[in-house]
């Protein structure tokens, strides 16, 4: 049974949406996608044994979690950054320097900048500049994008990539001369960082986007995002982020499905995120899509911001998607944001 | 007409003083006898504090006449036990005495141990049976029971004895179905009422205690309910303690060979559906509450069972201290939402010459209100407000 939801207090809705009902269709689409998971695999056992999990093994088997994806050394946020983003623009076919805009995401502050090498014995004025050594600019100069303009997402937590895919349309559809946007999103926890926040396995990843005008492939057709200020810190909030989730998650999909002229039936795969699997069955009742839709969430847990895009890389390899069909991403971020993508391939 | 004394149990109860108003006010009682226990309190201190309630009570109802308190005497006693726990000479001296027994008290705890419920809600009514056969004017017996009593049963409830539903909810249920049985089966004029979910005050929104409905209400209004299990459309029956009250008060005026044998205190056709329900009581949380208001929170959603067994069983895979205790707690009472029924009204209607006083919107909306201002946090043990 899926029960209405009691109507929500009158609000603009301009804020919230991406892609109104009003305008006409422009097709910006994902025309490449990859991700890649980072290199050492952990299986739940080995990271109990290393006191990385706060819930018992068999509780996380259960959920649908089965190993973690860490880091190894010398393999960090930059260097996986660098692989998926070659991968995408390959994808592509585009080259490096038609890219007009760079989004680097991390939901991470510690991504957003370039370890200083040596680590941060400096001190002074340069440990000020060491600051600044930002992670895009590097992927910049790594990938030769010299023509793109350089920005990053941030504080939207898991929904980061999501939010930087929206800012990345916007881009493409306020200015003309832009017609190449990369989104690239990676996370990588700190070396011995606990592996489970808030009842997920957590593994590092990145993950890469070209978006084009006109593309055809994975065509934008909405987004919706809801963003609440008074869970903004997870540790004081944990519980009402708890509660709050379901219920706003379930908004957040019907405003999405609504606003790009759909029905629940009309979604024709889910994409998950990596987070529990009982969460996603629960969300899929409550959204009244039907649940065979749902794209099994994946075995290696959340990896912050590039679960679903691993996933719809994956589908997109396996040549899984048929033309036409449509999807719903979704995903909710510490801060709190809750964000769905709707696509059509 | 003739007067009469009315001895009452559970006068300290959620009704107590609701009870004790209504009843002074009606013509043909002479006196209330309050039966209390005085094992936390000597008597002449409860009948003063039960004196204020009912006092602040008629302040609170300025249409009508001040109650004579004078008029409500207390005695010592335990219901629970045999001879309902009074001394000799009273007890002989009220059977000559009484014309009327409201039996109020119970134990209203869903999570109590069984034996505990029995007592209070089942062995009670046996003492309370053996001691009114001694009393050679009684004109009837009024049992306060619950329609909590029709169990894991849907459909509509008519006014009647019920037969075993097959299963309860909690041990409350159960221990009450078997007071009626044992009220009914006693050979004494027994007036069976039945009381719904009595919310609180239609004046003032107050409860005298807070039970599962304001737990729920609570729950809702903090925002870590994210879900109920219910039918949107299944009725949620609420009433105030005016009309329970109202409706026992009332039950005197009837001759003892037309009163009716069973009587359903509910709103009855007039039962707001669970969204119906929610609409109301979301829209006054926003009025009420900043969170609200700026969206931070979320109603409830309305599920079906199976969804709400995933909930349930992540949540315990998750061993989250918060969730896993509110569920524990709900379990207690929130299956009731999966069984959608009516309850009959025609015998209350009859009482309140086909008009009872039944609308729920303002007595909820005064109840999200107290809830609000009683800054409800933790859990407490849930339990009927009767």
């Amino acid at each position: 049974m899926t029960a209405p939801h009691v109507s929500r207090p009158a609000r603009p809705r301009g804020p919230g949406f991406g892609g109104s009902r009003t305008a006409p269709p422009v097709p910006v689409g994902l025309r490449a996608v990859a991700g890649e998971l980072a290199g050492e695999r952990l299986g739940l056992d080995e990271l109990a044994r290393r006191g990385l999990l706060t819930s018992p093994v068999a509780a996380l088997a259960e959920s649908g979690f089965e190993h973690a994806h860490v880091a190894t050394d010398g393999e960090g946020a930059t260097e996986l950054a660098r692989r998926v983003a070659t991968a995408a623009l390959e994808e592509a076919g585009v080259a490096a320097g038609d890219v007009d805009a760079l989004f680097w995401v991390s939901a991470l502050p510690r991504g957003h900048v370039v370890p200083a090498v040596g680590g941060t014995a400096c001190g002074g004025e340069e440990a000020v500049l060491a600051d600044f050594r930002y992670s895009g600019s590097w992927l910049q100069e790594a990938l030769g994008l010299d023509r793109a303009a350089v920005t990053a997402v941030t504080q939207q937590g898991c929904a980061s990539m999501f939010a930087s895919l929206r800012l990345a349309r916007g881009l493409l559809l306020s200015e003309p001369e832009v017609e190449t946007v990369l989104c690239v999103g990676v996370d990588v926890l700190p070396p011995g960082a606990h592996r489970e926040i808030l009842y997920n396995v957590i593994s590092d990843a990145a993950c890469a986007v070209v978006l084009t005008r006109d593309s055809q492939v994975d065509r934008w057709l909405g987004y919706r995002q809801l963003s609440r200020g008074s869970s903004w810190d997870p540790v004081a909030s944990r519980d009402e982020i708890l509660a709050s989730y379901f219920p706003t998650a379930r908004l957040v999909i019907e405003e999405a499905v609504e606003a790009a002229g759909l029905r629940p039936d009309d979604v024709d795969r889910v994409i998950p995120t990596g987070v529990t699997r009982a969460s996603w069955e629960i969300l899929m009742d409550l959204t009244g899509i039907p649940a065979d839709r749902l794209v099994p969430p994946p075995a290696f847990g959340h990896t912050i911001l590039a679960d679903p895009f691993l996933v719809l890389a994956d589908l997109r390899r396996r040549g899984e998607l048929q033309r036409g069909e449509r999807a719903l991403l979704f995903t909710y971020g510490f801060g709190s944001s809750w964000a769905a993508l709707l696509l059509e391939h | 007409m003739t007067e009469e004394a009315v001895l009452l149990t559970g006068a300290t109860g959620a009704l107590g003083p609701q009870l004790v108003a209504e009843l002074l006010a009606e013509p043909r009682v002479e006196r209330v006898v309050a039966l209390v226990r005085e094992d936390r309190e000597p008597v002449a201190r409860r009948l003063a504090a039960l004196r204020q309630q009912v006092g602040r009570l008629a302040e609170a109802s300025p249409g009508r006449p001040a109650p004579d308190l004078e008029r409500l005497e207390a005695v010592a006693g335990d219901v629970s036990q045999p001879g309902l726990g009074m001394a000799p000479e009273m007890a002989r001296r009220l059977a000559r005495e009484v014309g009327t027994v409201v039996h109020a008290a119970a134990d209203t705890r869903f999570t109590a141990p069984r034996e505990e419920l029995w007592r209070a809600n089942a062995e009670a009514v046996e003492h309370l049976a053996e001691w009114a056969r001694g009393c050679p004017g009684l004109r009837r017996l009024v049992v306060l029971s619950t329609g909590c009593v029709a169990g894991r049963s849907s459909g509509t409830i008519p006014e009647e004895l019920l037969p075993h539903p097959g299963a309860f909810i909690n041990a409350y249920e159960e221990t009450k179905w078997h007071g009626e049985r044992i009220a009914a089966g006693s050979g004494l004029p027994v007036v069976i009422v039945r009381l719904t979910t009595a919310v609180g005050s239609r004046a003032t929104g107050r409860a005298e205690r807070l039970g599962a409905f304001h737990q729920l209400l609570a729950w809702c209004a903090r925002g870590v309910m994210p879900m109920l299990p219910v039918d949107p459309e299944a009725p949620v029956d609420l009433i105030s303690n005016e009309l329970a009250a109202g409706t026992v008060a009332r039950l005197l005026t009837l001759p003892v060979e037309s009163a009716p044998r069973v009587v359903h205190v509910a709103a009855g056709p007039a039962a707001p559906a669970a969204r119906q329900l929610l609409a109301l009581v979301t829209d006054e949380l926003r009025q009420v509450r900043e969170s609200w208001r700026r969206g931070q929170i979320e109603p409830p959603m309305l599920v079906g069972e199976a969804t709400f067994a995933r909930f349930r069983a992540m949540v315990e895979r998750s061993g989250n201290p918060l969730f896993t205790r509110i569920l524990a707690a709900a379990d207690s009472f929130l299956p009731a939402l999966c069984y959608p029924r009516r309850f009959e009204t025609r015998g209350l209607e009859a009482l309140w010459d086909g008009a009872p006083e039944r609308e729920w919107e303002d007595l909820v909306r005064r109840a999200v209100c107290q809830a609000v201002s009683a800054s409800w946090a933790a859990p407490a043990e849930a339990g009927a407000a009767g």
